[in-house]
């Protein structure tokens, strides 16, 4: 690889003396509310990216005034696990220099939307006041690490905690240009010091995501993470991980050189080995990766270069020492548990649904007001859940009444709330997000609701099915790992795919393309229909239409990227105007 | 001279969250391009706001059917006359001497008798004649008021065009008067003339040199300081440069409320700058911060470099509000010569006037 071109961005991250580049002199340029260009680039490494309303861009135009230019601020909370105090903190910033509302990621971080310029470094620094940060919460770096939320046998907990916070803190970027620019601490004379033993100059090809799963429950999606732990109990304790590589689900409409990919499981290794397993995945993707094509970065796509067992070849040889073979696991479990959960010492947990992750005031439901006065009542943990919710954990007994009344009072007791409603996932995307091609965390209430119709009329409504929209194919709330998937082509129009394990461990199929959304209803109408008649015992949607044969079962990227091939080629030879637009293939 | 100038384009400049409604119009008319240069202002004859006319008609009583006498001297229709022959927007201190001796009225006393004047200058800048009307209410009747108002004068506007850059077209920057001085929204006539004037609507508009305020030779570095709507001849005074070519620096201070909502004309500042047009911008938004930034504040803070650009014979020019900002930037100004020579303040005011005997030291404040 090293004959080809190097990727613009890998100029810009050399040039960025550790990251630093010209981020302090954008920050006091008043005639623009934007960063330079290169320093968009690097900003992502400090957690911001820069977004504009796109709802005013045509007529700020007209008023020649440049793009509605905000910021996003994503705060890495490890494994989720936040207190009272943090979850206090954050709920400020949300209202003195954010749009009024806190994001859940799908990554179990917190992210602020709509903050201008000149509010960005008061943010952050409130961020780290509160002892959490954005260093690394986007970028090509590790990201937030992600950990089952409340991981069974409870006894497990704190070692799961203690390998989540441990890759945590190692895998964060040494640089001091972070505390420099936003912490007001001086700059190092030498920017040598910065030396980054992981990352090294330019940092990885790409972005770089970890997780950690405990079965029976993959509410993490080990297999989307680019490198997955899953945790093997034996006798009540932790008895070490099973390490899956590759997975990774961002890809391009009609690129069939990109697809989401499944992470394989590679062996096991044992709690204390976790954190040298991690950096040398991380040192063989940083050395090996492709970094002259972004598109093709991810380790996913090292792994399909070199072959999956070259690869742990290479992850063995920098280890100095072979992985065991990987122990049976089995994931019963997606999503997140619903209303309260009782543990044996008269300890309670209640799992607080947020649609799409977003915690806001509406009347009736008033989940930012909520959720800051339980966080004064100070009697509980606050937990990010990989679906977006927010888990009230370890309330004890004599505290429970209280929340009680407050989620009550607030709107937010209810624990009827439909199973396909709990599980759905949207990314942000318009009006924020720059990649966004179609609606989709305004649009996913709505779409659900229609999805609820279409259950109800065929006895379906308790049948949990994960459904989840993203407003462009990147991925970022994991739609390929969904039973039924919407991603954005354009204004009002979806890629369909069908056909994902319920568990997470089988990627779904391209189905259907550029599809309205009464064309997807239609679609799925006789879906639905033939499901409610002919599944067999518990089976769910997913396992269902590949049985039946309405999508191919996807076992790895390539076959994806080849099911979308197949579908592309077919549409292009549909003849105009000839009936509906849903292309259904034959198992190919 | 007069032209029939036909309104091309009503936009509005500020963003849908700003608290000012800002417009920028482009007039197109036939020739004459060589007769004027930027700097130059057009004026126009307004009317009064429909809602402001009823306003008065509630509170005199009237129809507005009743044929009465107004400055014009001819018998029309109350609501034609308060329409377009009297100031209604606008009260002078004339008016509250007549009102003061129909009435003895102690309020009114107050305010003439104050030395100081600047309670009477804000009585006059936040009443219009609707206020007085309603305080002295029974006082007069209708033709009584229009004995003692205004004829309806013209207004002014600065261009915020070049003949060169822009031919054929005459533009205009209209900040649309709309205050609450706690008695209802109270209309500018001018302003809202303009703002609600329709595209595709003539009106006709006289050229009105300013020959004061043109700019100087290609070569001179120029200092531009138009915070508000005072930014528009500077428009016209960069696309001008932009288009002949000229070789002189130039540095611009604005200063309006907010960067996101009120930066008037901010694209095209910001490619004036990336092609040279602009050597320079300071900002100062006044509502962005803890505290207040207004230009002269931007002024004192690049002190050093401001009167390094006089020593190198730069011409300052300054546009916008008299009542304060001009005092505030000529305050600031003489600082920064201070500072820059090292000398007294005397010595300050000094080289400050023989800017102004050279005429690099040009005003156009209203």
């Amino acid at each position: 690889m090293n004959d080809k071109t190097l990727s613009p961005v890998e100029g810009i991250k050399s040039r960025s003396r550790h990251l630093r580049g010209t981020i302090l002199e954008s920050l006091t340029d008043e005639i623009t509310g934007a960063m330079r260009e290169d320093d968009t680039q690097l900003i992502k490494f400090h957690g911001l990216y820069q977004q504009d309303d796109r709802d005013l861009r045509a007529e700020r135009r007209q008023q020649r005034l440049e793009p509605a230019w905000q910021f996003m601020i994503r705060a890495r909370v490890p494994a989720g696990r936040c207190t009272a105090a943090q979850w206090l903190a954050m709920d400020a910033i949300a209202r003195e220099h954010a749009n009024g509302t806190l994001r859940l990621t799908t990554r179990q971080a917190f992210q602020f939307h709509g903050i201008v310029k000149r509010d960005l470094k008061a943010s952050i620094a409130a961020i780290n006041a509160a002892l959490l940060d954005t260093l690394a919460a986007c970028g090509d770096v590790n990201r937030n690490v992600m950990g089952t939320t409340l991981a069974n046998p409870a006894a497990i907990r704190p070692a799961i905690d203690a390998v989540c916070g441990s890759l945590s803190d190692h895998l964060t970027p040494r640089t001091r240009a972070y505390r420099e620019i936003w912490l007001d601490e001086e700059p190092v004379v030498n920017t040598a010091e910065d030396l980054d033993p992981i990352y090294g100059e330019t940092y990885l090809p790409r972005k770089f995501k970890i997780g950690v799963a405990v079965p029976p429950d993959n509410d993490i999606d080990v297999f989307s993470q680019d490198l997955g732990y899953i945790a093997i109990v034996e006798d009540g304790r932790l008895a070490g991980f099973n390490v899956t590589v590759g997975g990774g689900l961002g890809m391009s409409h009609g690129e069939f050189s990109t697809f989401p990919r499944a992470g394989d499981a590679i062996g096991f290794c044992t709690p204390e080995q976790a954190l040298e397993v991690a950096v040398a995945v991380i040192t063989a993707q940083r050395d090996h990766g492709d970094r002259s094509n972004r598109k093709h970065a991810r380790l996913k796509y090292t792994i399909e270069t070199l072959g999956l067992a070259a690869f742990k070849a290479e992850v063995e040889a920098r280890l100095g020492w072979q992985l065991s073979p990987a122990r049976p696991w089995q994931f019963t479990h997606n999503g997140d548990r619903r209303g309260w959960q009782e543990e044996p010492e008269g300890v309670s947990h209640f799992t607080v649904f947020l649609a799409s992750g977003r915690v806001q005031d509406r009347p009736g439901r008033t989940a930012l007001a909520g959720l800051r006065a339980i966080a004064e009542a100070d009697v509980c943990e606050f937990h990010l859940t990989p679906n977006q919710n927010v888990v009230l954990a370890n309330i004890p007994r004599e505290a429970r009444a209280k929340v009680e009344s407050l989620l009550a009072l607030h709107g937010l007791a209810e624990t009827s709330i439909s199973p396909v409603r709990s599980l759905a996932l949207a990314c942000v995307g318009l009006p924020t997000c720059g990649l966004a091609m179609a609606e989709s965390e305004r649009y996913l209430e709505d779409f659900v609701s229609q999805i609820e119709v279409l259950q109800a009329r065929h006895g379906l409504v308790e049948t949990p099915v994960t459904l989840r929209i993203t407003g462009c194919p990147n991925g970022c709330a994991r739609p390929y790992l969904a039973e039924i998937a919407l991603v954005g082509k354009a204004p009002g129009r979806y890629s369909v795919y069908l056909g994902a394990a319920f568990d997470g461990s089988r990627l779904n199929a391209p189905w259907a393309e550029s599809l309205s959304e009464p064309e997807i209803l239609d679609a799925l109408e006789p879906l639905f229909a033939t499901y409610a008649r002919e599944r067999l015992c518990a089976e769910p949607f997913g396992d269902f239409v590949v049985r039946t044969g309405v999508v191919p079962a996807i076992t790895s990227g390539p076959a994806f990227a080849d099911t979308a091939r197949a579908l592309a080629a077919a549409r292009a030879t549909r003849p105009i105007g000839d009936g509906p637009a849903a292309v259904i293939l034959e198992e190919t | 001279m007069t032209v029939l100038a036909e309104l091309a384009l009503n936009q509005r400049l500020t963003g849908r969250h700003s608290s000012k409604d800002v417009r920028h119009l482009e007039f197109l008319f036939d020739g004459y391009a060589q007769l004027w240069q930027p700097g130059d202002g057009v004026s126009f004859q307004p009317q009064n706001p429909p809602q402001v006319v009823s306003a008065m008609l509630d509170a005199l009583g009237a129809s507005g059917e009743e044929s009465l006498i107004g400055p014009s001297g001819a018998l029309r229709p109350l609501r034609e006359i308060l329409l377009c022959e009297v100031e209604l927007t606008q009260i002078h201190r004339p008016l509250l001497v007549a009102l003061h001796e129909l009435n003895h009225d102690s309020r009114l006393i107050s305010l003439l008798e104050d030395q100081s004047g600047q309670a009477l200058a804000h009585f006059l800048a936040s009443h219009q004649v609707l206020d007085l009307v309603h305080q002295h209410r029974g006082l007069l009747d209708a033709q009584g008021w229009l004995a003692r108002l205004r004829p309806l004068g013209r207004r002014t506007y600065s261009l915020a065009s070049s003949p060169l850059a822009h031919p054929g077209e005459l533009h205009l920057l209209v900040a649309r008067v709309e205050e609450d001085h706690g008695r209802g929204t109270r209309l500018g006539a001018a302003s809202n003339r303009l703002a609600t004037l329709a595209e595709g609507s003539t009106l006709e508009l006289r050229l009105e040199r300013n020959a004061n305020f043109h700019l100087p030779a290609d070569d001179v570095p120029l200092i531009m300081i138009g915070p508000g709507t005072g930014v528009a001849p500077f428009r016209g005074y960069v696309a001008e440069r932009m288009a002949r070519g000229a070789t002189g620096r130039s540095w611009l201070f604005l200063g309006e409320r907010t960067q996101r909502e009120d930066f008037l004309y901010q694209v095209e500042w910001q490619k004036a700058l990336a092609q040279g047009g602009l050597s320079r911008l300071s900002l100062a938004f006044s509502r962005d911060g803890a505290s207040k930034r207004y230009v002269q504040h931007r002024i004192l803070e690049q002190a050093g470099d401001f009167y390094a650009w006089l020593e190198e014979g730069a011409a300052i020019h300054v546009c916008g509000d008299a009542s304060r900002m001009a005092k505030d930037v000529h305050a600031a100004i003489l600082e920064a010569i201070r500072l820059g020579t090292g000398k007294d303040e005397d010595h300050a005011r000094e080289y400050l006037q023989n800017l102004q005997r050279e005429g690099r030291y040009r005003r156009d404040v209203y």
